[in-house]
């Protein structure tokens, strides 16, 4: 055979394939790509949410002066994070059992369950917050099922139960990825060595699975302490972190909001650091059996009864909640609002204004993500500057998401406010940007991780220059985790409220616009509104249909 | 007292039968192993009788219990897993102390204990060592220890040797074999390494596709299997197309491209097509001096393999065998080119029908 | 001029040194088995000639030009890790087809070599299926023809039949080499089998906590060990601790225990040096009676086992200590060899057979790497 075919014979194509994998060899060339993807993270996504709230200098303490202000501010700032510990502790003990049904049930309704336990990432979180509102708090909803004493009025109750609701599916997520990686052979030992069922799960499975319980934890808090657009809805008059902040945006103070950023921005993110470090070290305790009660606890009947709990919550506290909505959007099938709708008439118009600007921003700063969040991906997934930095980049990229999005909106409109020339939809695609890409990148990394290294090895003892490798290897190895990476980031950016309610004055994207109508600043019918966020769901679901289409076919 | 009892034993995964009517009987204090390629059923046939996994049909009695309602930690039961399975987030010695610790034993009881079994294993770890700092011959130790430290009536061993490295577990396995003996244990061992089974194993199983092959001593199956299966599986041997020439009750005088010789083999007639196996340890090659007239080549091959010598010979009627010699110091005739002549072993050759579902099909290994 | 020189290459990890001024010279065209227990360090070395991994000090040579930090692509030496690596996604056939394709082969001619190697492996009617869809035999001869396609000089096997099981072992390991040898490829196979490299290596490299104890002919490290623990990891050996009692031309005569002493004809040592005696177990004889013979002890048998054409015998020397001796059926059932524990046995050694090595600074039982 000999060398291989020369010029003439080769097509243009694979001449200029060769041409930048060649290059693709030079260190300089594989150091720039990494650089942008590092310099993007920092310039973009890192830096003005996290330090651009210091700029607003001594503005920022004169709050300290205000008594009340502070009292209100610090009871705010508390209630975020009590709020926020104890739903993702009480998701942590609903969403984990499920997970567990899930994934080692062998009876026929596990995809069933699979995918209603999905239906509160399909629905956008204001459409969630409406619901959670007239769910709880209208005469059609639980008073109807149980009865007018259950009825509650906007306030942490309600936020408690939106946020147990959203945060629901993030926990059995997590869980149940855990679980199908967790090698079952420790809890199956446990149980040849004569352990029940629920002493070999409790003594040596649940252990095992602790990173992920912090995981999910983690994920479910930063979540509770971020959200804005449906906690405004159902906060009435209590006030959270966030709620405090939109109040006073709103009302036009000035240091309350920088003030209350800032401790938000600096207590999460210690918090998050806080519990990086410290949960691996906790222990779980192992050490105490009691056989015969656990044995019981392993029983059929408890099993069952324990399901039967599992479901009920689910079904009234997560379910039943999230679906609620469909009945004003239904209603406004009947009374003539669709046409209204489909005409552009009155609010309408911005309404779908609105979606257009929610579109444009969340796919622009998708497909900035992407592109700059490939490089980075692969450098941390591959430990490519050595493992220090990969795990220091690692940490910071998930900042992002454990600060209130609000507050992060506010930090990255001072950061830069100064620059002039800069549009408001260009701080919005970098707000946005900012929230998303960790969604894309934790992803990637995921996916380039599993690929095995020697996969690699093998590609490059055999000739191939590190284009090749990632042309050929890495982008279809991880293609699904890619295409599910940018999809996620896709509907995070639509749902998207706290930090458009911080930086945009003139332009409004669709949630925000929904927050408007329902807290009544904007006057809309409940039919219109529940249609609104009806149109809301649907395209948010036609995304997440095509994420499972994509990632279903193996 | 419990031997284990297999009674029928059938298990599908999908489509695919993983087990098709097993039956097998086991005594007390036995240490038996099933033996077979990869896929033939035997790890599923021991998680069956564990109760990992829950078997279609059939009856598993261990002792005078029928066991199939029971799961696994109501079977008294020891395991071993190829991965070692130790726990990890546990010290050694905690995880030999798992099974008296969950059936109730306090702390101190459950101390002395352990220290008992581990001078029984004679294992020499401290106390706050951790399974991920141990080789993978002490870690595999302390997975027997622990098996053993639940007080089970019965030990499965699920190819307990499969991760560690080669003369590892040459060593490894006669302690093994040692510890059950004194402890008084009827054992499963379940290997696909054919020497392994018979060097610990007072019978062995084999097994191919979900199904019972052959049992009995190792003895018995090296040295007069009934299938062609086993004579292949259980260690090298060269197989030689044949015709019978005469029968004559368990004998046979087989003619394999022409040349004679004489066989053990029942149930032939004369004029049938059969396979005759001869291991290399029943040829003896010896420099040929021009009288011989069958049996007689060339080698092709020698091989100083260290412990034998390995001679490859082309037979001048076309047929190639292979001949080993334990390596006893002497010089063994056969330099590559010699000729040479080929004598058999009284009672090594065995001529087998060819069967229906065809050679390869039953020579196959994986 | 040498395929592969290595000279005094070191690699460190943190503070262990996984390779420790190693030297080596390979023949073109040579099959070099690379065996030690795990953690040798064969990996390691693996990866070094690869250039997967960066040598902290030290010299590599491929083909006489100097390649210490030139990078795998432009190496020319294929690497198979353990488990294949074998790319999920494609093809066998695209598998194959990859390495030409990388050195810039046009497409068509890469399928081209693809289908040669492939019809080579005898895989070539299920060339399009995928990697999962086939057994562990058929993935190992994927990722061997998926190495030589690109037509590299070197092939790099990492313990290529690790994931087999062993009686597929015992038949795959000559294939190996047979296909090795027919396309004149240098090949360095890394192993923890004894057997497997005595069975295929040219020559034999033993690496121990990262440094070579001997490289030579399989026959060569079989009969002249330079170590009790080369002794013992290449073709296993009885060990007897004593001391020189008297030494003449051709004969050294060891006290092994009170009233015991057995004779060796090196004679290397001088009197009164500790030294251990070894002897292999297929050169430990058993008698049933005693006899005027010189390197006769006795025993106690303690067990036997049936190891198919040979069986184990263990043997209790009281105060001496234990030996093992690998008897062949046929002979034991020939001679009537005593099967049952407890009985009185007599152990015997030929002379030449008889090995001495100074006793070793740390314990028999650390230097034969017990665990």
């Amino acid at each position: 055979m000999g060398r291989p075919a020369q010029g003439s014979q080769m097509s243009p194509k694979r001449r200029v394939e060769l041409f930048f994998d060649s290059i693709s060899s030079s260190r300089g060339a594989r150091i720039t790509t990494y650089a942008i993807g590092v310099l993007f993270f920092l310039v973009i996504v890192f830096v003005p949410p996290v330090f651009g709230i210091l700029l607003g200098g001594p503005r920022i303490f004169e709050m300290l002066s205000h008594a009340d202000l502070l009292s209100r501010g610090a009871s705010a700032i508390a209630a975020s994070f009590l709020i926020a510990v104890t739903v993702s502790l009480i998701d942590l003990a609903a969403g984990l059992p499920m997970a567990w049904f899930i994934v080692r049930s062998r009876s026929s309704w596990v995809s069933t369950i699979d995918t209603l336990a999905n239906i509160p990432f399909i629905v956008p979180t204001v459409a969630l917050g409406y619901s959670v509102l007239s769910f709880w708090g209208g005469s059609q909803g639980i008073g109807q099922l149980l009865g007018s004493q259950f009825v509650l009025s906007p306030g942490w109750q309600m936020i408690v139960l939106l946020h147990f609701a959203f945060s629901y599916p993030v926990i059995v997520r997590v869980m149940v990825g855990a679980l199908q990686g967790y090698k079952e052979v420790y809890e199956t030992a446990a149980r040849t060595l004569g352990a029940s069922t629920f002493t070999a799960v409790r003594t040596v499975s649940l252990p095992l699975l602790k990173p992920a319980l912090v995981a999910g934890f983690l994920l479910a808090f930063a979540r509770s302490l971020s959200e804005t657009g449906a906690t405004v809805m159902v906060a009435g008059v209590f006030e959270n972190g966030p709620v405090f902040i939109r109040n006073a945006r709103a009302a036009g103070q000035e240091s309350p909001l920088l003030f209350v950023s800032l401790v938000l921005i600096v207590a999460s993110s210690l918090f998050f650091i806080a519990i990086r470090v410290f949960a691996p070290k906790m222990r779980l305790p192992v050490s105490t059996v009691w056989p015969r009660l656990e044995k019981r606890l392993s029983s059929k009947s408890a099993v069952a009864s324990r399901n039967f709990l599992v479901f009920a919550v689910f079904l009234l506290f997560v379910i039943v909640p999230s679906l609620f909505v469909v009945l004003p959007g239904a209603g406004a099938m009947i009374d003539g609002t669709l046409q209204e709708a489909i005409s552009a008439k009155g609010i309408w118009s911005n309404y779908w204004q609105s979606m257009g600007v929610s579109y444009l921003v969340a796919l622009v700063a998708t497909c900035l993500n992407v592109v700059a969040g490939l490089p980075m991906s692969v450098l941390i997934a591959r430990k490519r500057s050595g493992g220090v930095v990969s795990g220091i980049l690692d940490t910071l990229i998930n900042i992002p998401i454990v600060v209130p999005s609000i507050a992060l909106g506010v930090s990255i409109g001072i950061f830069w406010g100064g620059i002039t020339g800069i549009s408001e939809f260009w701080l919005l695609v970098f707000a946005h940007a900012s929230i998303t890409y960790t969604y894309f990148v934790r992803s990637m990394i995921a996916a380039v991780e599993s690929i095995p290294v020697e996969v690699e090895d093998v590609a490059r003892t055999l000739g191939a220059k590190p284009l090749m490798i990632f042309r050929r290897l890495t982008i279809p190895l991880s293609k699904y985790a890619l295409v599910a990476g940018a999809i996620m980031a896709f509907t995070r950016s639509i749902d998207e409220t706290g930090a458009t309610l911080a930086v945009a004055k003139t332009i409004t994207t669709a949630p925000v616009l929904m927050v408007d109508w329902v807290k009544g600043t904007v006057p809309a019918s409940p039919h219109a509104i529940g249609l609104g966020l009806a149109i809301l769901v649907l395209t948010s679901f036609a995304s997440l249909l095509v994420l499972t289409i994509a990632t279903r076919r193996t | 007292m419990p031997g284990v009892r297999v009674v029928g034993v059938g298990k599908k995964f999908k489509d695919v039968d993983a087990l098709r009517d097993v039956s097998l009987e086991i005594r007390d204090k036995e240490y038996v192993s099933i033996i077979g390629p990869s896929g033939c059923g035997k790890s599923t046939l021991l998680k069956c009788i564990a109760g990992i996994i829950r078997q279609d049909s059939g009856q598993i009695f261990i002792g005078d219990r029928e066991v199939s309602a029971f799961p696994p930690e109501d079977r008294q039961l020891g395991y071993m897993f190829q991965e070692i399975a130790l726990f990890p987030h546990m010290t050694s010695w905690d995880n030999v102390g798992y099974g008296p610790r969950v059936r109730g034993k306090n702390k101190e009881h459950t101390r002395q204990f352990v220290g008992q079994v581990m001078e029984l294993a004679r294992l020499k770890i401290g106390r706050d060592t951790y399974p991920h700092e141990l080789s993978g011959g002490a870690g595999q130790k302390t997975a027997l220890a622990r098996a053993i430290a639940a007080e089970p009536q019965l030990l499965l061993l699920d190819e307990p040797l499969g991760a560690l490295d080669a003369h590892v577990r040459a060593v490894l396995r006669y302690e093994l074999r040692r510890l059950v003996n004194q402890i008084g244990l009827t054992a499963i061992h379940v290997t696909h390494d054919q020497e392994e089974a018979m060097a610990i194993s007072d019978r062995l199983v084999i097994m191919k596709a979900g199904q019972v092959v052959e049992v009995g001593t190792p003895l018995e199956l090296y040295l007069s299997p009934k299938r062609l299966f086993t004579a292949n599986f259980l260690g090298e041997t060269n197989i030689i197309p044949a015709i019978v020439a005469e029968c004559d009750h368990g004998h046979v005088t087989v003619s394999a491209n022409g040349w004679n010789v004489q066989a053990q083999g029942s149930g032939l007639v004369k004029g049938q097509n059969v396979v005759l196996t001869v291991r290399p340890e029943s040829m003896i090659v010896s420099p040929s001096n021009g009288d011989d007239r069958q049996w007689i080549g060339a080698v092709r091959e020698r091989m100083l393999l260290g412990d034998c010598i390995r001679t490859e010979v082309e037979l001048d009627n076309g047929l190639r065998v292979i001949a080993q010699a334990t390596n006893q110091g002497v010089e063994v005739a056969g330099n590559v080119g010699e000729r040479v002549k080929v004598d058999f072993i009284e009672g090594g050759p065995i001529a087998y029908q060819i069967p229906t579902h065809g050679l390869d099909v039953e020579l196959a290994l994986e | 001029m040498p395929t592969i020189r290595l000279e005094n290459v070191t690699r460190t990890f943190g503070r262990t040194k996984a390779i420790d001024h190693v030297s080596l010279e390979i023949a073109e065209g040579e099959y070099v088995c690379v065996l030690g227990p795990t953690g040798a360090g064969k990996t390691t070395l693996l990866r070094l000639i690869a250039g997967l991994t960066t040598a902290t000090s030290g010299r590599i040579e491929l083909d006489g030009r100097e390649v210490t930090h030139i990078r795998p692509e432009d190496r020319n030496a294929s690497y198979v890790p353990q488990q294949y690596a074998l790319f999920p996604h494609m093809t066998i056939r695209d598998n194959v087809a990859f390495g030409p394709l990388a050195r810039g082969f046009a497409p068509q001619e890469s399928l081209e070599a693809a289908d040669e190697m492939l019809r080579l492996v005898r895989l070539a009617h299920r060339a399009t299926a995928f990697p999962h869809e086939l057994s562990g035999g058929m993935q190992q001869r994927v990722a061997l023809a998926r190495g030589l396609a690109g037509r590299s000089p070197l092939l790099l096997l990492d313990e290529p039949l690790g994931a087999i099981d062993a009686r597929l072992r015992m038949i795959l390991r000559y294939e190996l080499r047979k296909l090795a040898k027919g396309l004149g490829v240098t090949v360095i196979h890394v192993t923890h089998d004894q057997q497997e490299a005595m069975s295929i290596a040219d020559r034999i490299a033993v690496l121990r906590d990262g440094v070579i104890r001997q490289f030579g002919r399989p026959s060569e490290i079989y009969e002249a060990p330079e170590s009790p623990f080369l002794a013992n990891f290449v073709g296993g050996a009885n060990f007897l601790e004593g001391v020189v009692v008297r030494e003449e031309r051709d004969a050294t005569m060891i006290n092994i225990a009170e009233g015991f002493s057995i004779t060796s004809s090196h004679d290397d040592h001088g009197m009164g040096d500790f030294v251990v005696a070894s002897f292999r177990q297929e050169g430990t004889i058993i008698l049933r009676n005693a006899s005027l013979e010189e390197n006769i002890v006795p025993g106690t048998l303690i067990s036997t086992s049936f190891l198919g054409s040979f069986l184990r015998c263990v043997v209790n020397l009281g105060r001496a200590g234990e030996v093992i001796a690998k008897v062949p059926v046929r002979d034991a059932l020939q001679r009537k060899l005593p099967d049952r524990t407890g009985e009185l046995v007599y152990v015997r050694a030929d002379r030449g057979r008889i090995m001495i090595f100074d006793r070793p600074a740390r314990s028999l039982a650390v230097e034969l790497e017990a665990f």
